[in-house]
């Protein structure tokens, strides 16, 4: 048994090694962001490398963060356009997921091969007829501009069909039985138990298009739109030139609402996977 | 509950077919199981009576109403499924009250919160409540209404599954292997509530199943289907004892029936069995006698055919002897003898086989059930016979 448990333990050492030395590379510049955050630009300007400021400037750069450029609002828009853009995903994704795994009808696969084949075009690629598109409609520089062309997640469709593909048929059948209609049994039964799916999907949707910049880049002209990133970018350029401690507390300010749903949704996702009634 | 006809009703997936011209009556009342190997159509027809699958021809009598046009929801029938099919996110009041808030309450009265106060849906939910509370203490679940799914044993959710079929109050109980996921104890145990439940209810139930004893115990008639084809309905005693085919015959009864080839003497129309007379004379059409293995008697003097005890089982109430034929060493004769027997201790001596001449089955070429008697009311037993 010793040299088992010897072998295991200097392997678990070994592993934690590894994954310790990956988690310094992401994590440091996050903890530099934060820690230039209370920095004073003098303390920023000496180029040493400390953690630690030598003088506490916090306040003053959150309080110039806060009230150089309108933050919160750009915040707001964030919120507003990822929860929106979240929100009518699930009402593409789900219907079409369900109908893509647990209906039979004729092209059915035909169809989900043309979905899958749409995972292959980037959206850089049709920025440009979008665009151009938008601009015949006259909806650029708007809330609808920076939420339509996403509604459709074909990553969703993919992502949300593989789930409901494991879903066991008799329980659709016993929500036909019991009286159901279709759609009811998407919102109803497959939505709750796809819980760790949409979840998933969620962190995904939420961090890309939360982090978006160049399609609000291109689409917005006014700042009242502006989502954080762009906000971010303005602040960097404001008159005032680079002030990396106003700025690195912007980006602190504007990705804790991530941090804190992902941990969030991380709770939930657990929850989700002990989820099981089924078997 | 009702009355359910299945008429001429065919279905077809692709190429292949799985119903042929099915037809069956099921009596307001009546236990009936749908038994019948894997891929028999079995699973198919139920699905075709729930609704949950339409059939390409024939039609779906429940009552006095045609219901090929109705969903399934509409059909009033109830169905347990095999895995249990509950919702994994609702707690066993809810899976039990779903059906009835799906019938009683319309969409609005059905919204989370709000829905609660809408004029009529406190009078509703009520009944809900109490018939789901009902149907609880007749299952004994009452101790279980605020669980999850997951957090309950497989005889549990069995409970669960048939509460949820029991509130609706339906025409007809269809259930669908629902003992295949449990273990060998809880399936009979659960066997023999299910057959309680019907008996109280007086409902409607048709059982599908592939598991032979399940349909002997508990139904009032079954009907054995193969390669989508109703080939015998009846009441366990005939099926087990007037197979009309050797398919039948040999699907119902465990162990297994025995079938040994046989040639017809023409004078008399005798079955000679590996080159003796058995005793029994056939349509001149057989080619095989069936014979149950308690009509069969071993003994290690004498016997119609000779052979070598193979292998014996001891249940403790009786013991099962397998004897392998000196004549024909390609059958091996499976022979039901007494508590106590001690055959166990007797692998690989010397076994002689006879059977009672009137239990036993012939068949024809193509496994269809011919006439046959025992031969000759003054030389009783075969060995007489085969002596003369």
């Amino acid at each position: 048994m010793r040299p088992v448990s010897a072998n295991s333990s200097s392997g678990d050492l070994f592993k934690h090694a590894v994954l310790a030395v990956g988690s310094i590379f992401i994590l440091l510049p996050f903890a530099v962001m934060i820690a230039t955050s209370f920095k004073s630009p003098a303390d920023i300007a000496s180029g040493a490398l400390r953690l630690f400021p030598t003088e506490y400037h916090g306040f003053a750069n959150y309080a110039e963060a806060l009230s150089a450029t309108p933050l919160l609002r750009y915040m707001a828009n964030g919120v507003i356009v990822t929860a929106s853009i979240f929100a009518l995903q699930l009402l593409v994704a789900l219907p079409c997921a369900y109908a893509l795994a647990k209906l039979k009808w004729r092209g059915r696969d035909t169809v989900f091969g043309l979905i899958l084949f749409c995972l292959l075009i980037p959206p850089h690629a049709v920025a440009i007829p979008v665009y151009v598109l938008f601009y015949w409609l006259g909806i650029l520089d708007s809330y609808t501009s920076l939420i339509l062309p996403w509604t459709i997640s074909v990553f969703g469709i993919f992502l949300m069909r593989q789930f409901f593909k494991t879903v066991p048929d008799d329980l659709i059948d016993a929500a036909r039985m019991d009286g159901i209609s279709e759609f009811g049994i998407v919102w109803r039964v497959m939505l709750p138990t796809a819980l760790p799916a949409v979840t998933a999907f969620g962190i995904f949707s939420i961090i890309a298009h939360w982090n978006d910049y160049f399609w609000p880049l291109i689409v917005l002209s006014s700042e009242d739109y502006y989502t954080p990133p762009l906000g971010v970018a303005t602040f960097r350029t404001a008159e005032v030139g680079y002030v990396f401690g106003p700025l690195m507390a912007a980006a602190t300010i504007i990705i804790a609402p991530l941090v804190l749903t992902f941990l969030l949704a991380q709770r939930r996702f657990i929850e989700g996977i002990t989820f099981t009634g089924m078997k | 509950m009702a009355e359910v006809q299945i008429r001429n009703v065919s279905k077809r997936f692709g190429t292949t077919t799985v119903l042929e011209n099915a037809s069956l009556t099921i009596s307001k009342g009546e236990f009936v199981s749908l038994i019948g190997p894997s891929g028999c159509g079995k699973s198919t027809l139920l699905r075709i009576i729930s609704g949950l699958e339409v059939q390409d021809t024939g039609q779906i009598v429940i009552g006095d109403r045609t219901v090929d046009d109705l969903r399934p929801s509409a059909r009033n029938l109830a169905m347990v499924f095999q895995s249990y099919a509950l919702y994994p996110h609702l707690n066993v009041a809810s899976n039990i009250a779903m059906p009835l808030r799906m019938q009683r309450l319309n969409g609005f009265q059905r919204l989370p919160v709000i829905g609660r106060f809408l004029p009529g849906s406190a009078t509703a939910n009520d009944g809900i409540a109490r018939q789901v509370r009902d149907a609880a203490e007749m299952l004994d679940i009452s101790h279980l209404l605020e669980r999850k799914p997951g957090q309950l044993s497989g005889g549990q959710r069995q409970r669960v599954a048939v509460g949820r079929a029991l509130v609706r109050d339906p025409a007809a109980f269809l259930l669908d292997e629902p003992l295949s996921n449990l273990d060998a104890k809880l399936r009979v145990h659960m066997r023999t509530e299910i057959a309680q439940l019907h008996r109280r209810l007086k409902a409607t139930f048709i059982y599908v199943t592939h598991d032979q004893v399940e349909a002997m115990t508990m139904s009032d008639r079954i009907a054995v289907m193969m390669d989508g084809d109703i080939i015998q309905v009846g009441t366990p005693d005939e099926v087990y004892d007037q197979p009309v085919d050797i398919r039948v015959a040999e699907f119902i009864g465990s162990p297994k029936i025995n079938v040994v080839p046989v040639d017809i003497e023409a004078a008399r129309g005798m079955a000679v069995l590996a080159g003796a007379a058995s005793g029994v004379v056939t349509d001149p059409s057989a080619v095989s006698l069936g014979i149950r293995p308690e009509a069969i008697t071993v003994s290690s003097s004498s016997g119609l055919a000779a052979g070598i005890v193979e292998h014996a089982e001891n249940l403790g109430s009786e013991e099962y002897v397998q004897v392998r034929l000196d004549a024909l060493p390609e059958i091996v004769i499976t022979a039901r003898a007494g508590h106590g027997t001690g055959w166990t201790r007797r692998i690989g001596s010397a076994a002689h086989v006879s059977f009672d001449g009137n239990r036993a089955l012939a068949f024809d070429s193509a496994g269809r059930r011919v006439a046959c008697r025992a031969y000759a009311p003054r030389h009783v037993g075969g060995k007489a016979v085969a002596n003369g």
